[in-house]
């Protein structure tokens, strides 16, 4: 209806038509040997980003299958200007066949094998080299264009909550997220373990009963998981920090936490780091666990982050900007310089949800045109991935 | 001295508990609001902490604790109105390994 035209983005076109807030420069180790040569190539060129982990061998199955699938997205992802792949040699995922995967993309990939360059020195000079080939191409083909807001694709995330979190900035980021999906953006969430005890209440917002069964048939295996440790969950869910926030079990915190969904109709279940296939509001299947649960997110395509805390958290992410709200005067205080929005004044009484999920709108508006966030200013470029399986 | 009363929030009707917004250094009294600004109720001396749940009624041990209108665990001890109410007299319903296959 012309909604399109009144929250307009300038972002960056990438060659196959995706669109980017970013223009990160990725270095992207495939298995964890490769990590020390990441970090000092990436220390090398000011526009790159280092991207290690502990994952890529002695891996199996779907959990192998995990790994390869963040490593490309990683890549793949629209915030990625450019690039480059580091290997050791006898890994699961070579980044040969990385930068093979990404040829849909045409965006420029490089890949550096460590054993074939000869070992540490020898890889960071090349990988150097690489780096500064792949930015010059990054620079003369960059190419700026207008953006409808619903090619916007959000994630939500809550992390270090206490009680504010379930009462205000959750409420808050749900009246956001009905905003977004009326005009056509995507948002997901997931957290799975912290649906645990509001389940029907996300149940009954889903769009089909596939999606139905999808979402609980997710919930009830993560459930079944931990009650497979044989220990009360309660100590790690909710965490010791939750607790002394006031949350005492798990269905309180979820109830807490699944506000920050919104209303609107949940359209799809996607698998851990699976792209987003549709418009409207997405569950992901995701640990509660906030970097592995940000990391998928944004594998699945999220531009960027909206992250609500109670207690306060500095976390960052490699290639998305978060954004970090809090209502706890507290927390606002003591960690400013790590929140970007603080709506402590609707729980004092002296602003409502709405005008708040107005001022979160503008934050988010102003972040897509490039404001830097707290995290980014600070230098949090935090990044890791769990395991489902075994490591052999 | 006078002891300054703290605010909680009742967030619905069917809710058991409100949740203390204020700080305090000993028991004060309590005034439990609703959502839309009315004084429910006022209990007199709590030491509930901030951003912790008060009883707005007594409470007996299995009675489902309700907020936000929904069941959150069940109460394990004889719980007073105006007691705290948390880990200590109230558990979960679910993730309880320790419970599973007993």
């Amino acid at each position: 209806m012309g909604y399109d035209n009144i929250y307009e983005i300038t972002g960056i076109e990438r060659a196959n038509g995706d669109m980017g807030i970013r223009d990160h420069l990725a270095v992207i180790a495939t298995v964890f040997c490769a990590n020390h040569v990441v970090d000092a190539i990436a220390g090398q060129i000011p526009n790159a980003v280092p991207i290690t982990h502990s994952a890529g061998c002695g891996q199996l199955g779907t959990d192998a299958d995990q790994t390869r699938r963040i490593l490309k997205h990683m890549g793949a992802h629209p915030n990625v200007g450019g690039v480059l792949y580091v290997g050791l040699g006898c890994e699961q995922h070579s980044p040969h066949d990385l930068k093979a995967e990404l040829t849909a993309w045409k965006k420029p990939v490089e890949a550096l094998v460590i054993q074939d360059a000869g070992g540490t020195t020898a890889s960071i000079q090349a990988g150097v080299t690489l780096c500064k080939r792949i930015q010059g191409k990054m620079d003369r083909d960059r190419k700026k264009a207008k953006f409808p807001l619903s090619r916007l694709v959000v994630a939500l995330e809550c992390g270090g909550s206490d009680f504010s979190s379930g009462m205000v900035s959750n409420p808050t980021l749900g009246k956001l997220a009905d905003l977004l999906v009326t005009h056509g953006a995507s948002v997901l969430f997931g957290e799975t373990c912290e649906t645990i005890g509001a389940e029907h209440l996300l149940a009954r917002r889903c769009e089909t009963d596939s999606v139905k069964k999808a979402l609980l048939d997710r919930i009830g295996r993560v459930e079944a998981s931990a009650l497979a440790m044989r220990v009360d969950m309660r100590g790690s869910q909710p965490s010791p920090g939750n607790m002394a926030g006031g949350l005492s079990t798990i269905e309180e915190k979820s109830l807490g936490a699944i506000c920050k969904s919104g209303s609107s109709p949940i359209v799809d279940v996607l698998d851990y780091g699976e792209p987003v296939r549709k418009k409207g509001v997405n569950f992901m299947d995701c640990p509660g666990q906030d970097l592995t649960s940000i990391c998928g997110m944004v594998a699945g395509g999220a531009h960027l982050v909206l992250f609500t805390t109670g207690r306060g958290t500095p976390l960052g992410f490699a290639t998305a900007p978060v954004i970090k709200i809090t209502a706890n005067k507290q927390a606002a205080t003591r960690m400013a310089e790590n929140m970007d929005v603080d709506l402590s004044g609707v729980m004092e009484g002296r602003t409502d949800i709405e005008t708040a999920s107005g001022l979160l709108l503008e934050t988010v508006l102003a972040t897509v045109k490039g404001s830097p966030t707290a995290a980014e200013r600070l230098g949090h470029r935090e990044f890791g991935f769990h395991a489902t399986g075994p490591t052999l | 001295m006078t002891i300054h009363p703290r605010r909680a929030l009742w967030l619905t009707p069917l809710d058991n508990v409100a949740t203390v917004l204020e700080e305090s250094t000993g028991p004060t009294p309590v005034q439990v609001f609703s959502r839309e600004g009315e004084q429910i109720m006022e209990i007199e001396e709590t030491r509930v902490p901030r951003g912790h749940k008060v009883a707005v009624k007594s409470i007996d041990p299995g009675v489902e604790i309700i907020k936000y209108g929904e069941v959150i665990g069940r109460a394990e001890k004889p719980i007073p109105q105006g007691a705290h109410v948390h880990v200590h007299n109230m558990a979960s319903c679910r993730g309880r390994g320790d419970h599973h296959g007993l």
